[in-house]
């Protein structure tokens, strides 16, 4: 009995930010890393060690890694095969071509498993899950010279060298700027009995476990850096520096160095939210933004913090990523890219929006860890779904702004004051055009081409969460969001995982929504086609029967105040997903009346009669 | 002569022409009617019953444009949130100036411009007539009987002058972009990259502004001289312009900055004139029609005072030869 009202004052004096703070990720891996970076040859190299717990439910033999580097080096690789495929495939090749390639070279692995098996050298052996491409080294297969049971560990001794590609997609370096991600030996994700592993390909993103990460960078002394998680510790000598970041309860760690960023700290506060110390890296010629930067991080922190889930790390790094580098707006664990265009005018939303996004995917993506491989619309969907909101919450309608004469590097930004726009308007412009291209539930990889995905990651979840908003209701909706955050803290949930959660609270059972949203490719769109109204008739003819039997001829139609009118409202669905819609018909004498339509036939005509 | 004298002189001579631009306006509204009615027509059909059409007659409602453009073929293209006023025009016509996507709002479009600039071949012809006319009185009559007199030299300059422009945006315009690319490429430095992109940009427009020159000269020659050859004029303009090089370039440069002004007050009139009533909306319209009545005239001084140049300086340059006319 005691212990029950402890705990009910506990729950009281914690607040819901405490508790989030408090809650620890399954340490699945612990990955202490020791690299150097060197400017002239664009490698890091150096050593993992990485302790890689079973979680599971089942033993395995094998350990699967992603080499993600591998991506880049060469013209063979499923991501640069499938990336000549997408609008901006030839600037990969520009990019990269004579020695911008990449790769990441794993040199030596030992691995010993404590009361298990003892140091044993292993032979790392390229596999390819998804597509059988024999030049795609992107994951790399381990065998183990003992199984390791659920609830026992593995310590590998990886020695690796990590070549930047040139430029690359999210990764990589431009002249003496350097972005380090998807950089290490990274193990895969034992889960269902067997590895999610999968290759890296160019529309995809993302999937790891929870656990620590200790990594210490050697830079040269001039070289600013910053990283996920914190500062822990520090050494020079020898021209060189080396930082030591530490990071709980993450699943990625990426890092940038570049000799000329400049620094800036502040703290993020909030009476009912933990304190976040906020650390901005910015290119010099971006002095004017440092606010703007600033402002929409904080702003995430509060409104995602309050509407879903408390951000529990100490720090948050943003990056202004330098400019034509291809590594801006890009989210990672504790640290974000965004970037913003010398010229943006004054009231334009960026680098807002961007920064919204990015900071925004701490929540679903960093805290929240669905498989990007898999269900990229949970990820990119949702935080498109809660930028927009955030935006609108933060900064209201956004200018209107139009780049002329725009090319790399230059415009003539002009802000367009008659027209303000919705910072939801370029989702539905998207979706407009590319809605029908492919269905949503898919794997990344497998939608029709890169719009389809852009598509079905961005724009359609996040009007399918804008539609599901409208639908069941603010009060309704925010509970569902909030709850499905709170629940999956450093989880990976699934689809179904969100659906649960959402029949949980739904006064109805919404199956059929998201069986019509998942599965169906096309856009919901109808359209009022017709309108008319005219005078009604009068009665002509016989009336009445027997000796009371009438005839009302044509002419003696009386014309009076009381005239009535007969007025249609043809509707039409023009996309393929039919869903429910309002009808409001306002009458010329101001009547209104609001019809319901299920949206289920390709046509439907309303009738209205009145004076 | 003084470019200032050969600028008063031009003024006062479409003064005296003045019924010429009530003229090319009529026709510019009949023209304009002709293809407003069916596009009125269409924007009642879409429109007319739903209540944001309202709000349309006042305002750019983003959403309802983006709905309606994804289908917009022919003359529904033009519709853009840009026509909502103030710079935003200016800007418009600056990039297609400078960039040459003039098909970029659909080929019906493209060839409506294309009708236009033979429509304005045939009133250039009638106009510079008249300017380079001792007797330099308007007439309805000799005014459309010089622009028909006139109209195969002027359609054969116009065809010219887009066939050199479409060299110009598809070979000059990449070539001067590809040397731009190549120093600051790779710069890591936007403030840098934008200014050598600037300079891109204002060699594009110093070559534009001497193309248009030289085929204003090249239309004043063929008429003030009754040339048979119209490519012959155009090498006789390079030749004048080159030969006045200062005058004729200040001449310009000073029309140009008019025109400049003209359009910067416009604007700034409109962007601040935000309708809200029936009466602003009225008083917006007819703003919008003096400006195009100042488009004009001021291209009209831009003929009679290079008529009034060219004339002036050829006659000091070689009074003998004009005495034997
Ligand atoms: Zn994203």
């Amino acid at each position: 009995m005691n212990k029950v009202i402890y705990l009910l004052f506990l729950s009281l004096f914690l607040s819901a930010a405490e508790h989030a703070a408090a809650q620890q990720s399954p340490k699945v891996v612990s990955y202490k890393i020791d690299v150097k970076l060197s400017p002239e040859k664009k490698t890091v190299e150096g050593v993992e060690t990485l302790t890689w717990t079973n979680a599971g439910a089942t033993p395995t033999g094998e350990l699967f890694f992603h080499l993600y580097l591998n991506a880049f080096k060469n013209s063979q690789s499923t991501f640069m095969l499938e990336a000549a495929q997408r609008p901006d495939g030839p600037s990969f090749y520009e990019s990269v071509k004579n020695d911008g390639w990449g790769y990441c070279e794993v040199v030596s692995v030992v691995a010993a498993s404590p009361g298990n098996f003892k140091e044993t050298p292993l032979t790392p052996v390229y596999v390819q899950p998804d597509d059988d491409n024999a030049h795609d080294q992107t994951v790399m297969k381990l065998v183990l010279p003992k199984s390791v049971a659920p609830g026992e560990s593995v310590v590998l001794n990886i020695e690796f060298i990590s070549k930047l590609p040139h430029k690359g997609p999210r990764t990589g370096y431009h002249q003496n700027y350097f972005f380090v991600a998807q950089w290490l030996p990274k193990i895969g994700v034992w889960m269902d009995g067997e590895w999610n592993c999968h290759q890296f390909h160019a529309n995809s993103e993302f999937f790891a476990d929870y656990g620590e990460y200790d990594v210490s960078v050697t830079v040269p002394m001039e070289y600013v850096v910053g990283a996920s998680g914190v500062l822990a510790d520090s050494t020079a000598g020898d021209g060189q520096k080396t930082l030591r970041f530490r990071q709980d309860n993450i699943h990625d760690f990426a890092w940038t160095a570049w000799p000329n960023y400049k620094t800036a700290v502040r703290t993020f506060e909030h009476p009912d939210l933990p304190t976040v110390k906020m650390r901005l890296l910015y290119m010099p010629e971006h002095q004017k933004y440092v606010d703007a930067f600033f402002d929409a991080t904080a702003n995430t922190l509060k409104h995602f913090g309050l509407w879903y889930v408390a951000y529990p790390y100490p720090q948050i790094t943003s990056v202004d990523a330098v400019w034509r580098s291809n590594s801006c707006g890009m989210e990672y664990p504790t640290l974000f890219t965004t970037c913003v265009d010398w010229l943006t005018p004054k009231g334009k939303q960026q680098p807002l929006g961007l920064t919204i996004h990015e900071c925004g995917h701490q929540f679903f993506y960093g805290l929240i860890g669905t498989n990007e491989f898999e269900n990229a619309w949970m990820d990119e969907g949702f935080t498109t779904y809660a930028t927009s909101r955030c935006l609108f919450a933060a900064y209201g309608e956004g200018a209107n702004t139009k780049i002329y004469l725009a090319r790399q590097g230059f415009g003539i930004p002009f802000t367009l004051k008659n027209v303000p726009r919705d910072p939801r308007d370029w989702i539905v412009d998207n979706h407009r055009g590319r809605g029908a291209l492919d269905f949503m539930d898919r794997f990344s990889w497998d939608y029709v081409n890169r719009y389809a995905y852009r598509n079905n990651a961005y724009e359609k979840p996040a009007l399918m969460l804008w539609t599901l908003e409208n639908y069941l209701g603010d009060a309704v909706f925010n509970k569902i969001m909030k709850t499905y955050a709170e629940r999956n803290v450093f989880k990976h949930p699934k689809p179904q995982d969100f659906i649960d959660i959402v029949n949980e609270f739904a006064p109805q059972n919404m199956d059929w929504f998201f069986e019509k949203m998942l599965h169906q490719p096309g856009v919901v769109d109808v359209a009022v086609t017709k309108v008319v109204s005219t005078p009604a008739a009068a009665l002509q003819g016989y009336t009445g029967h027997g000796d009371e039997m009438e005839l009302i001829k044509a002419e003696e139609k009386k014309k009076d105040d009381d005239e009535v009118f007969e007025s249609q409202v043809h509707v039409r669905r023009l996309g393929a997903i039919s869903l429910p819609v309002e009808l409001l018909v306002t009458f010329e004498n101001g009547e209104t009346i609001e019809k319901q339509w299920d949206g289920e036939a390709a046509y439907k005509i309303f009738y209205f009669s009145g004076k | 002569m003084k470019i200032v004298d050969a600028f008063r002189q031009g003024v006062s001579l479409v003064d005296q022409n003045r019924k010429a631009i009530c003229v090319i306006y009529l026709v510019n509204l009949c023209v304009a009617a002709i293809f407003a009615t069916p596009l009125f027509i269409l924007f009642h059909k879409q429109v007319g019953a739903l209540t944001v059409r309202d709000e349309l007659a006042f305002k750019f409602n983003y959403a309802w444009w983006s709905s309606f453009s994804f289908s917009a073929k022919g003359l529904e293209e033009t519709m853009r949130p840009t026509l909502s006023g103030g710079f935003a025009p200016l800007f418009d016509n600056l990039e297609l100036l400078l960039s040459g996507k003039f098909a970029s709002f659909g080929w019906f479009v493209f060839a409506l411009g294309l009708g236009y600039v033979f429509l304005a071949a045939f009133f250039n012809g009638g106009a510079i007539a008249l300017f380079a006319d001792e007797r330099k009185t308007f007439t309805t009559g000799r005014f459309f009987s010089n622009a028909g007199l006139y109209f195969h030299h002027l359609a054969a300059l116009a065809t010219t002058a887009l066939v050199l422009f479409w060299l110009f945006y598809k070979l000059l315009n990449p070539a001067i972009f590809a040397v731009v690319d190549g120093i600051v490429g790779d710069s890591l430095s936007q403030p840098l990259a934008w200014f050598v992109n600037l300079g891109g940009y204002l060699i594009l427009f110093v070559l534009v502004f001497l193309i248009t020159m030289i085929f204003d000269y090249a239309k004043v020659i063929v008429i003030s001289e009754k040339k048979e050859s119209s490519w012959l004029c155009i090498w006789l303009a390079v030749k004048f312009i080159f030969g006045n090089f200062g005058k004729t370039v200040g001449l310009n440069a000073l029309l140009l900055l008019i025109g400049v002004a003209v359009v910067l007050v416009s604007g700034l009139v409109l962007t601040l004139l935000q309708p809200t009533q029936i009466f602003l909306l009225a008083l917006v319209f007819l703003i919008q029609q003096l400006v195009i009545l100042a488009h004009i005239a001021l291209r009209l001084t831009f003929y009679a005072s290079e008529t009034v140049l060219y004339q002036q300086q050829s006659a000091a340059a070689a009074p003998v030869k004009k005495r034997k006319r």
